[in-house]
């Protein structure tokens, strides 16, 4: 036990010696690995970082948005033909309690109105709402200020313009704190939304104007009363989409007290299209930073084993020069194996360190959120480090067998 | 003389030593190899991601009114006493601005639509030109979009959304029934795949799309007050918008033009695209890197198992120029050589890849001519400079081998 300790020292003092002696091929062997781990695993946690960005972005068109339009969908008659009034807040309690995944939920009266001015009227559609359906609907304002949930409250008559209305009624000045009367009541307006243009089908989205819910309520603005037109609603992930659209309708219909044979008096709408887009463009970026993970790995992988056949060449002769001196072949194998883990060892330690702080530097600095891709991390480890003990061991094996001689000679 | 003396030196070298310029090779070819590779993959995927945005978002189009949005307008009758643009002008409107794809011009109705007895109230009916599906994107679920000939022969059919199908024919092939709009009887060709709802609320599903020609019949239009312009290139939607703008501005003194893109989603786009042209440099940075690596790495090591053959040269009188001449010129050939492989190999890998794996490539200048440069510096940087020193030392030390430091 103690000889073998003691053997084994030996070994390794001699691995240090040789380390120390053939400094620089030992270091290229070293920043091989560290270059292959830290560079791909750097590519992918970006490209995850990446990936989680463009979802953010994407969440700005209303990838998340669920709408839920009240109204029976008879099976002969297109949508909303028949109008209900079982749509209440009291479902919206219902859904935050009963479905998971759900961000925000905001009730929507939604509704064609008449904005005036004392010298010009616009038809527009007039939506009352809570202050949730503004980050559900990706609206900022462009002047002035949203309301709040007190002003919602206290049923303060205060009115947020689409761009459309705004130039309308305004033309160039400055709209806020100016009165205008929606459907005979008055309100003061307080805030402009960010011009989003035309949506896809050419509708145009500025052509609207925004009230809180309890003031509408209040002053029948609307023809409101209790019921709501629609829900919004933002989920979490878009990809639970169809599973929450499940979760919805029995506890809607429950709500409702539809019988079984009854239809749906409601209907759940996504954004069909935006999502197949997101799912499609999220796709391909997976199979682009596998693809470069497989790439990058490929040519790292190919290069160390380069490095390593051009020094076998000359650890052959070094081995002859130990079996000459006495070594056994377990002496050598022990040794090489010792020198590869070390070279290995540190490599992917440096190589790991720098792999997890290089993607969270670079994330934080340009303002993305970080994200580590450890399955690649661990792959390029474990190819590299594979890739390196191997090398190492072969030459092993190989001289070892070989007649001390012949080695020595080559 | 002396030049070719040179070169010939040098192929008999890279002849002689094969395996040590062999292992240099392969390091440029893989470096090169990786970063065309990377490099054609990021940009395919960059574009066809900013397509597949482009495609939902229609942020290749802007529509220019003669009315505010918000009023009236459609480019129905003259009732509003409104501009109207004629045919002509929005027609050659290509020709007088660059970098404008097609000209759509639009025209909207809101009509009942009858079958039978029954009827619709306050249908949306569009006159559209050939172009509009390709530059609308729509996809139909049955049937077929107008074709040429139906056009010009003036047939009258219809492609109808999916509500208005679900409406008026449950449980039925709608194709080849008919729908009558005013007082003509038009059978449906085709029915739009569904478009779901807009943010303000509007079923963009209850539509009758009929060819311009049809809906001339059907309304008798005299100009166009709403024209819905598609650009070659998205980037540039905004400038040409405004462009658009002025140009007829210019035309009709004195009156106001107003222009809409989807403007929500050209944001969203150009954010995208700004997130991938940085993932884009991180990707070409890295793979710059590890292919700089194994290019250094490898041409080191094949420089270093050379020092005791330059001794040799030296004992044998070779001068310290000629020797690093020589080096340098076997470094550039090589380098320029295996670069060469290396970018034909980073071409067969993408496609390879690419076909493979269903990703789209685009192949520029820019990735093989800094791959070559690269090559070429490491080479000189990592080659000539040990050769140079090698060179400079005493025969007999650099002749005892590579073991020295």
């Amino acid at each position: 036990m103690k000889t073998h300790r003691k053997q084994y020292q030996t070994i390794l003092s001699l691995v240090l010696r040789t380390i120390a002696v053939n400094k620089k091929r030992c270091f290229l062997a070293v920043l091989g690995i560290i270059i292959g781990i830290s560079a791909v695993t750097t590519m992918a946690s970006l490209g995850y970082s990446s990936q989680e960005q463009l979802v953010y972005e994407l969440k700005k068109l209303g990838t998340n948005m669920l709408i839920i339009e009240s109204g029976i969908v008879l099976p002969n008659r297109s949508r909303r033909i028949i109008e209900v009034d079982t749509m209440t807040e009291n479902d919206i309690s219902l859904l935050q309690e009963g479905v998971d995944g759900i961000n925000a939920i905001a009730p929507v009266f939604l509704r064609p109105g008449i904005v005036r001015t004392e010298e010009i009227s616009v038809i527009t559609t007039a939506i009352a709402t809570r202050t949730p359906f503004l980050q559900i609907s990706a609206m900022e304002a462009s002047e002035g200020d949203f309301f709040s949930d007190e002003d919602d409250a206290e049923a303060k008559q205060v009115i947020l313009l689409g761009q459309t209305v705004s130039s309308l009624l305004f033309k160039d000045t400055d709209p806020i704190g100016e009165t205008v009367t929606l459907n005979n009541t008055d309100f003061e307006v307080i805030g402009v939304i960010e011009e989003k243009g035309l949506d896809a089908n050419n509708e145009d989205l500025d052509n609207l104007v925004i009230v809180p819910l309890t003031t509408a309520q209040k002053h029948v603005v609307l023809g409101i009363r209790e019921y709501l037109t629609h829900i919004y609603l933002e989920v979490e992930q878009a990809e639970r989409i169809p599973e929450i659209k499940e979760e919805i309708k029995p506890i809607l219909r429950a709500a409702h007290q539809l019988s079984p044979n009854e239809p749906d008096d409601f209907n759940i709408v996504d954004q069909s299209q935006l999502l197949a887009a997101q799912t499609d463009i999220l796709g391909s970026v997976r199979n682009l930073i596998n693809v470069l993970a497989i790439i990058t790995l490929l040519g790292g992988g190919l290069g160390i084993t380069a490095v390593q056949l051009i020094s076998i060449r000359e650890r052959i002769w070094e081995i002859g020069l130990h079996r000459a001196l006495g070594a056994s072949q377990k002496d050598i194998a022990i040794q090489f194996i010792f020198e590869s883990a070390i070279l290995g060892g540190i490599g992917g330690l440096i190589g790991s360190t720098i792999g997890v702080i290089a993607p969270l530097v670079i994330a934080l600095s340009f303002a993305l959120n970080p994200v580590i891709a450890w399955p690649i991390l661990m792959l390029s480890l474990i190819i590299s480090v594979i890739i390196g003990i191997a090398a190492g061991i072969y030459p092993a094996f190989y001289a070892s067998k070989l007649n001390p001689v012949v080695a020595l000679r080559s | 003389m002396k030049k070719s003396l040179l070169l010939r030196s040098t192929f008999k070298h890279i002849g002689a030593n094969s395996l040590t310029t062999l292992f240099m090779c392969v390091g440029i070819m893989i470096g090169v190899a990786v970063l065309v590779a990377v490099i054609a993959l990021g940009r395919g995927t960059e574009a066809r991601i900013l397509d597949r945005i482009d495609r939902v978002g229609v942020t290749d189009s802007f529509t220019i009114r003669t009315v505010p949005w918000g009023l009236g307008g459609g480019g129905l009758r003259d009732d509003h006493g409104e501009l109207l643009l004629s045919f002509d002008e929005v027609t050659s409107l290509p020709k007088h601005i660059q970098g404008i794809d097609t000209v759509l011009p639009t025209l909207n109705a809101r009509n009942p639509v009858l079958v039978g007895q029954e009827k619709l109230e306050d249908i949306a009916i569009q006159g559209v030109a050939l172009d509009f599906q390709q530059v609308r994107n729509l996809n139909l679920s049955s049937g077929s979009f107008f074709s040429e000939a139906d056009i010009q022969s003036g047939s009258h059919i219809a492609v109808i959304g999916p509500a208005l199908a679900n409406n008026f024919f449950p449980g039925e092939n709608p194709l080849g029934k008919l729908i009558q709009v005013e007082d003509l009887q038009l059978e449906v060709i085709g029915v739009l795949d569904t478009r779901g709802i807009s943010n303000s609320g509007r079923n963009a599903d209850q539509i009758v799309l009929v060819s311009h020609e049809v809906f001339v019949e059907l309304f008798q239009p005299v100009g166009l007050s709403t024209v819905t312009v598609t650009v070659q290139d998205p980037a540039n939607l905004e400038k040409l918008a405004a462009e658009t703008r002025s140009y007829f501005e210019g035309i009709y003194p004195g009156e106001e033009i107003f222009v809409r893109y989807p403007m929500a989603t050209a944001r969203a786009r150009d954010e995208v695209a700004n997130t991938l042209s940085f993932y884009l440099k991180i990707i070409a940075g890295t793979s710059l890197l590890i292919g700089g690596t194994v290019m250094m790495n490898l041409t080191n090591l094949s420089i270093s198992g050379r020092i005791r053959e330059i001794g040799l040269r030296k004992a044998l009188g070779a001068r310290n120029k000629d020797i690093s001449g020589q080096v340098l010129v076997e470094t550039a050939l090589v380098s320029i050589i295996a670069g060469i492989v290396g970018i034909l190999l980073g071409y067969l890998l993408t496609n390879e890849l690419a076909t493979r794996l269903d990703l789209r490539s685009i192949f520029s200048w820019h990735a093989p001519v800094i791959g070559l440069f690269f090559a070429l510096i490491i080479g000189l940087v990592f080659g000539v400079r040990p050769a140079k020193r090698a060179a400079k030392l005493d025969p007999v030390l650099a002749l005892r081998g590579s073991q020295q430091k």
